[in-house]
């Protein structure tokens, strides 16, 4: 049952695209926890953190690419935040503009958050490429999550790949009507995200109806635990302690 | 043609009819009544098929076979079972629904979870699942795709793994609804071959009346809510009077001899 997804490609995986889900998961965990702990001040450990993470990234090979534009897509998040907090933290001013004071606290705390959010982000992006949007379920399952967290995820990734077609088949129909004007109109563009809202709703009742259908009554079958591979757990176990270890030691 | 109403099946000794369907009405909220008194017997191992135009209320007959609406009036019994909410758990396990759309009824992030569903929720144990849910898959000629993700399957192989999601769990009524919609040639073949392999009754709703008359035995035509006709498929899909008042056409092999 554990044989790889046969909807990869045939390049040979790579060590962390072999791994266990839920060794991933674990890891990504324990590296999260050890990066909010991290002080404005621990610069040694940023760089070394910064460096390994680097490291894995590189080990990705064909993925690099992949990992990257996954990284970029939370980037405004974060940039919007890191911009903001400057203006929005107590403490002594550095520089006034109009009503507006940027604090010295205030950069601190923007600068750490800038730290943390980015290695914490570059891991999730690692574990998402890396491994099948269905191990990544079942991993979060056998790993004991609340039920109805992993079916909502499961569900949105499931039916992400049926209501994007759906919304291009409307965008489609909407152009053809409209002999191909380029910019729809404002009010265009919300009929259109109407329709789509009735399609999903749709979608949910019969899906509703399917689940009902076989014999679901609320509680989600968990599958068979099987353990991670003895390798795996090592390797698990080895990077966590080399995480922990330079928290403690840099 | 339509089949004499019978007594109500409770104080028989031989097996139960597989589906018996007394005055069988039902109202949506919005008032439009899709099924006016429908009465019918099907007997264990028929397989029989459901004609009639759009709107003839084909759906919603079989909606209600697994408990997924409740007549307005009128009673149903399936293999016994009385269609009543207190029996819908046990009424599921022997009814296996096929939905048009396929990705409707593949939801889990695998095939194999997907097929697992069933028999998990029905009483199978995990011990068990792995050889219940390679079996399903065989049985629809597909027995590598336990990891594949159902988003990127075709049409027909999301068809056939629909199929096995209730084949898993050994249903001994199998509801289809379209079965072939969307099938090429080929598939839509061999999906007619592998009905025809399978013993369970069989209730299959359908626009492919060249379907229905390679496999069924017997058809029943739906129009405006009640059973305008019952009786052997190469009767009643062979009357072109009676399908042409209904708004439907010979199959194209009879069109054919016509011609
Ligand atoms: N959820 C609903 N609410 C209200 N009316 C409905 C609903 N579903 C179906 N109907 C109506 O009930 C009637 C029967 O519909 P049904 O879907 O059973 O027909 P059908 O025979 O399956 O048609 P088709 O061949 O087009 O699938 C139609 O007039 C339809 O508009
Ligand atoms: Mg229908």
């Amino acid at each position: 049952m554990h044989e790889k997804s046969l909807t990869r490609t045939a390049a040979p995986l790579t060590l962390l695209e072999q791994l266990d889900a839920r060794v991933k998961i674990v890891c990504a965990l324990s590296w999260a926890i050890c990066v909010v702990t991290i002080r404005r001040t621990d610069l040694p450990l940023v760089a070394t953190y910064a460096a390994l993470l680097a490291a894995l990234l590189v080990s990705q090979r064909r993925s690099v690419g992949q990992c990257l534009r996954r990284f970029a897509t939370a980037l405004p998040a974060i940039a919007m935040l890191v911009v903001l907090l400057p203006f929005f933290k107590e403490g002594t001013v550095l520089w006034q503009l109009g009503p507006l004071e940027v604090t010295r606290e205030g950069l601190y705390a923007a600068q750490r958050l800038a730290t943390c959010a980015a290695l914490c982000v570059g891991v999730l992006a690692l574990v998402w490429v890396t491994t099948p949007e269905a191990e990544l379920i079942a991993g979060l399952r056998r790993l004991g999550l609340p039920a109805l967290f992993v079916g909502v995820l499961a569900f949105m990734l499931r039916y992400l790949h049926v209501l994007r077609p759906e919304l291009h088949r409307l965008w489609d129909a909407r152009a053809a009507r409209t002999i191909g004007r380029r910019r729809p109109p404002f009010r265009s563009a919300t009929n259109l995200l109407g329709a789509l809202a009735l399609r999903a709703h749709g979608r949910a009742e019969r899906v509703a109806d399917a689940m009902a259908a076989r014999g679901y009554a609320g509680q989600w079958p968990v599958s068979h635990a099987h353990d991670p591979p003895a390798r795996a757990t090592l390797a698990a176990v080895l990077f966590v302690s080399v995480v922990v270890l330079l928290r403690i030691l840099l | 043609m339509t089949v004499a109403t019978t007594a109500p099946p409770i104080k028989t000794t031989a097996a139960p009819p597989a589906v018996r369907l007394q005055g069988l009405t039902h109202r949506y909220p919005d008032g439009i009544e899709a099924l006016r008194g429908v009465t019918l017997d099907v007997r264990a191992g028929e397989r029989i098929a459901l004609v009639g135009p759009n709107g003839a209320g084909k759906t919603t007959l079989l909606r209600h076979l697994n408990g997924l609406l409740q007549p307005t009036h009128g009673r149903g019994w399936v293999a016994g079972l009385e269609l009543v909410p207190a029996n819908y758990a046990e009424i599921r396990r022997r009814v296996g629904f096929v939905f048009q759309d396929p990705d409707d009824q593949l939801f889990c992030p695998t095939v194999f979870e997907d097929v697992a569903f069933g028999p998990l929720h029905l009483g199978v144990t995990h011990a068990e699942i792995d050889e219940c849910v390679a079996a399903a898959l065989a049985t629809v000629g597909l027995p590598d795709f336990a990891r594949r993700v159902p988003q990127r399957l075709s049409a027909g192989e999301k068809r056939l793994v629909a199929l096995a999601t209730v084949l898993s769990y050994g249903p001994d009524l199998l509801v289809f609804d379209e079965p072939s919609a969307a099938l090429d040639p080929q598939n839509r073949r061999r999906l007619i071959r592998l009905l025809t392999r399978l013993d369970s009754t069989q209730i299959v709703a359908t626009h492919d009346l060249d379907l229905a008359w390679d496999l069924c035995d017997r058809a029943i035509l739906l129009a405006g809510g009640t059973v305008r006709a019952d009786g052997p498929t190469h009767t009643v899909l062979a009357d072109q009077s009676l399908l042409e008042h209904h708004g439907l056409e010979l199959p194209l092999r009879l069109q054919g001899h016509s011609a």
